[in-house]
């Protein structure tokens, strides 16, 4: 394999290049199919990621690409720097992170994100606050809803 | 629509995978788009121990009638009445896991049935039961589907209620780790038919307080940790596990008898036990880390017999509370050529203890060629201490760092 085939360009949604490792960017299920497609060339277009979020997408891919298989310590290591990695993304980032992951088909950093959520809102109002989510039932249906699902609202 | 409720159920279910089932379940509140989403959720972890302290039989009154509403519904069966109307509706195309943690005010045994077998029908991968109860007859009986699942990779049954009852013929062909606490067995051979189920089995964990006795053969098996209570009554247990790696037995029953096969893959082992050790040493000769712990020691059980050598032990860990433990100590020490670290915790006894002014022991190679690291915990002293700990001293060339702590 030559050089030039060892990398791959990724292009975002805003005309953002980035040269990567093809080892790298081939963890995105989504692109490797997309290689496999031979109607591609060198350069593939992701129409639904931004600059700003496939800067990031490839830095997890990078340091995914590096430690994957190695021992214990590193796995533990790749642990902390994932936890670094989603500590301090706002919401908008960590949403775009979704469907990014989800997008671009990898599993992993799909559960990390999803993770991350997960752990920002431990209750219920963490859910409207953090994630915006509005309540659309009547206080009929909430009430209802409430009483089908006694058990949950227990203490 | 606010942005996160714009992504596909199955993303929003990943979310809440991570959430404990409860707090996920309580999302239905949220809003109408995720109203019962929690039910493409494939792990449940379910917990209800409201009501253990009253052990009486709740079950007896007539609280389900079917007009009285879950408001006024006492709070112990709140989870069950939403488990027997819900579960059945669950829409993953998979179950990876249920995890079950009820008491018998909190679950009667149809309840925990009907649950496992509506997981058992999604492909499950992994069911923890956990039921507790201080007495009673034991009455929850598993689906037999439950023995031919062939998604099942990790099974986790404690509970006295629980009566492992397996088929004549059964498969688990995925089933790698198996866990089973002081459950019932209905039958003499039960677990052994289960575990000849069980053709890629790895790791087992079995509490062991058993009116029936105990065969543990497994071809497959890397590690196993056997605990066996002190009123255990019943006894001739029997281990079959050649490629065994791992074992930690703890067994504090006064005496016992074990017929142990040997197991030539085995690397480490952990062996708690009142006196008997002898049984165990014979079968597990090609470990590299030992820890053994006796707590009576009728120094003539305890030998091995001669000719027995660990030719890989490396690393010993030898804790012992009775007099006469620098007898088996050095045994040990001239059939473990290699050994690097001795870890020596002795307990406290009354008397002095064995005498070696006028014994005159052969030096072990080990001491001559590779002890470097020496550890001594419980030093009180005592003769049969300072005897061997000079005998030590004088012979152990390599030694770099002894330690000695009161």
């Amino acid at each position: 394999m030559s050089k030039s085939e060892k990398k791959i360009v990724l292009k975002s949604l805003d005309n953002e290049a980035f040269e990567v490792e093809k080892a790298v960017a081939l963890q995105s299920q989504t692109i490797w199919v997309m290689c496999e497609d031979k109607c591609v060339g060198n350069e593939i277009p992701l129409e639904n990621v931004t600059g700003q979020i496939l800067a990031k997408v490839i830095d997890y891919c990078k340091k995914h690409a590096v430690v994957d298989g190695d021992g214990d310590e590193s796995s533990e290591e790749l642990k902390n720097w994932d936890t670094e990695f989603t500590k301090n993304m706002d919401q908008s980032t960590l949403f775009n992170m979704i469907l990014a992951a989800n997008y671009l088909n990898i599993k992993s950093l799909l559960n990390l994100t999803c993770q991350a959520v997960a752990d920002k809102t431990k209750t219920i109002d963490e859910f409207h606050t953090f994630l915006n989510i509005e309540n659309n039932f009547t206080p009929e249906e909430e009430a209802q809803i409430c009483q089908e699902n006694l058990w949950a609202f227990d203490d | 629509m606010d942005r996160i409720s714009g992504l596909s159920d199955e993303t929003l279910a990943k979310i809440l995978s991570f959430l404990p089932t409860k707090v996920a379940v309580s999302t239905s509140i949220l809003s109408k788009r995720w109203d019962r989403l929690w039910l493409l959720v494939p792990n449940l972890d379910f917990k209800d121990f409201n009501g253990f302290e009253d052990d009486e039989d709740i079950f007896s009154c007539s609280d389900d009638e079917e007009d009285t509403t879950d408001i006024n519904r006492s709070k112990t069966s709140r989870l069950r009445y939403y488990l027997n109307k819900n579960l059945p509706l669950h829409k993953a195309p998979t179950i990876d896991s249920l995890r079950l943690s009820f008491c018998r005010r909190s679950a009667r045994h149809e309840d925990i049935e009907e649950w496992v077998g509506v997981a058992v029908s999604r492909c499950l991968r992994e069911l923890s039961i956990y039921y507790s109860s201080l007495s009673g007859d034991p009455d929850i009986v598993l689906p037999s589907s439950l023995y031919t699942c062939k998604s099942l990779v990790t099974m986790k049954l404690e509970g006295i209620l629980i009566l492992v009852d397996v088929p004549r013929k059964g498969r688990l062909p995925s089933l790698k780790t198996l866990q089973i606490r002081n459950v019932t067995y209905s039958k003499k051979n039960t677990l052994q038919r289960l575990l000849s189920f069980c053709p890629v089995l790895e790791d087992l964990a079995i509490e062991h307080d058993s009116r029936y006795g105990l065969a543990i053969i497994s071809p497959s098996l890397q590690r196993l940790s056997l605990r066996v209570d002190r009123d255990c009554r019943s006894d001739g247990y029997v281990i079959d596990t050649p490629s065994l790696k791992h074992l930690i037995v703890t067994d504090r029953r006064i005496s016992f008898s074990y017929s142990i096969k040997h197991m030539p893959k085995l690397e480490e082992a952990k062996i708690v036990v009142e006196d008997g050790l002898s049984q165990f040493l014979e079968s597990i000769t090609s470990v590299k880390r030992l820890s053994l712990t006796v707590f009576q020691n009728n120094h003539e059980e305890s030998m091995y017999r001669a000719g027995i050598v660990f030719d890989h032990l490396e690393h010993l860990k030898f804790s012992i509370c009775v007099s006469y433990w620098s007898k088996l100590l050095v045994r040990l020490l001239n059939d473990a050529p290699k050994l690097r670290v001795l870890n020596l915790s002795v307990g406290h006894f009354w008397n002095e203890g064995f005498s070696w002014s006028n014994e005159r022991s052969s030096v072990p190679k080990c001491l001559l060629k590779s002890l470097e690291t020496f550890k001594f915990a419980g030093y009180k002293g005592k003769l049969e201490e300072r005897d061997f700990l000079s005998f030590l001293f004088k012979n152990a060339c390599c030694l770099k760092s002894p330690s000695i702590l009161s």
